[in-house]
């Protein structure tokens, strides 16, 4: 095997593990504000170190690059917070997939702003993304519907009784 | 409240890659890459450092444990797929693994660890967003 696919499965057993410590966080009742702050702390010093040391140019840069990056990293932390906040009312099998289907979003911005061509490919994933997102949502209505019976036949018992 | 938070959490981790995309069309992204994610990341702390202050906060060991734990996991993650690209591992291998890969596992870690219940629409959505994430992420 390759160093590359050595790579791939370091990227794929990393993910995999932040997701399932977003939903473990959750059990250990961590608060999404102080968990997600720090969760950024630590890529920004290490990636800062990495610029500042490894990279020419430093952080000698064109204003384009804050004025991008400073709105488009706050989208991202105000992701996190949210996300890990609705893993206390969801199951984190329905959140994951529905944050890693947001990769839809890029893609038709790209196509609206940008005029990239899709492809058949391309448009029969976004298609696809749609539908699970929607299967996600009536399997979390049923849940809930279930949940809802559960408590009412409880509470019809106990008052009878 | 789920799918209020959700619906934030969807347009906000899928607006937050485009900055990417803008910056590759000034023709940026090349030599700038490192100083951008710098910026990205340094952005979204002061965010959070800023609700931390608000709501008085102090992180508790667990806060400071995951926090650190996930934190290098994401920068893992991130590292681990371009450094895959960069070693002529084709997009259409990568992506659908690290992407479509982490949703099976974290679904059947649910499952296992937590004990989820996944109900046989929600088992239709899983398959379908995997396969929608492996095309979609194939370039």
């Amino acid at each position: 095997m390759t160093s590359g696919y050595l790579f791939a499965i370091l990227g794929l057993s990393s993910f995999s593990v932040l997701g399932l410590l977003s939903k473990f966080s959750e059990t250990k009742a961590c608060r999404p504000g102080p968990t997600t702050a720090l969760m950024y702390v630590w890529p920004t010093v290490l990636v800062s170190a990495f610029a500042a040391f490894f990279q020419d140019a430093g952080f000698r840069v064109p204003l384009t690059i804050p004025y991008v990056a400073v709105p488009f990293g706050a989208c991202g932390a105000l992701a996190s917070l949210t996300f890990l906040a609705s893993l206390r009312y969801g199951k984190i099998s329905s959140s994951w997939l529905i944050i890693n289907l947001s990769a839809l979003l890029p893609a038709v911005l790209s196509v609206v702003i940008y005029k990239e061509r899709v492809g058949a490919r391309k448009g029969f994933a976004v298609l696809l993304a749609i539908v699970a997102l929607g299967l996600v949502y009536k399997d979390r209505q049923l849940e809930q519907a279930q949940r809802k019976g559960s408590e009412e036949s409880g509470s019809k018992q106990a008052s009878a009784i | 409240m789920w799918l209020r938070l959700m619906i934030v959490a969807f347009f906000g981790n899928g607006l937050s890659p485009f900055g990417l995309k803008i910056i590759t069309e000034h023709h940026l992204s090349g030599r700038y890459q490192y100083q951008y994610l710098a910026s990205w990341y340094l952005s979204g702390t002061i965010l959070l450092a800023a609700v931390l202050l608000k709501q008085k906060a102090w992180p508790s060991r667990w806060e400071i444990a995951l926090g650190f734990l996930m934190g290098i996991a994401s920068l893992l993650g991130q590292t681990g797929t371009v450094m895959a690209l960069s070693r002529n591992v084709t997009g259409a291998v990568v992506f659908p693994l690290v992407l479509g890969g982490s949703v099976f596992f974290v679904t059947l870690g649910g499952r296992v660890l937590f004990k989820e219940k996944i109900g046989t629409y929600g088992i239709l959505g899983v398959t379908l967003g995997i396969v929608a994430l492996a095309l979609l992420a194939i370039p």
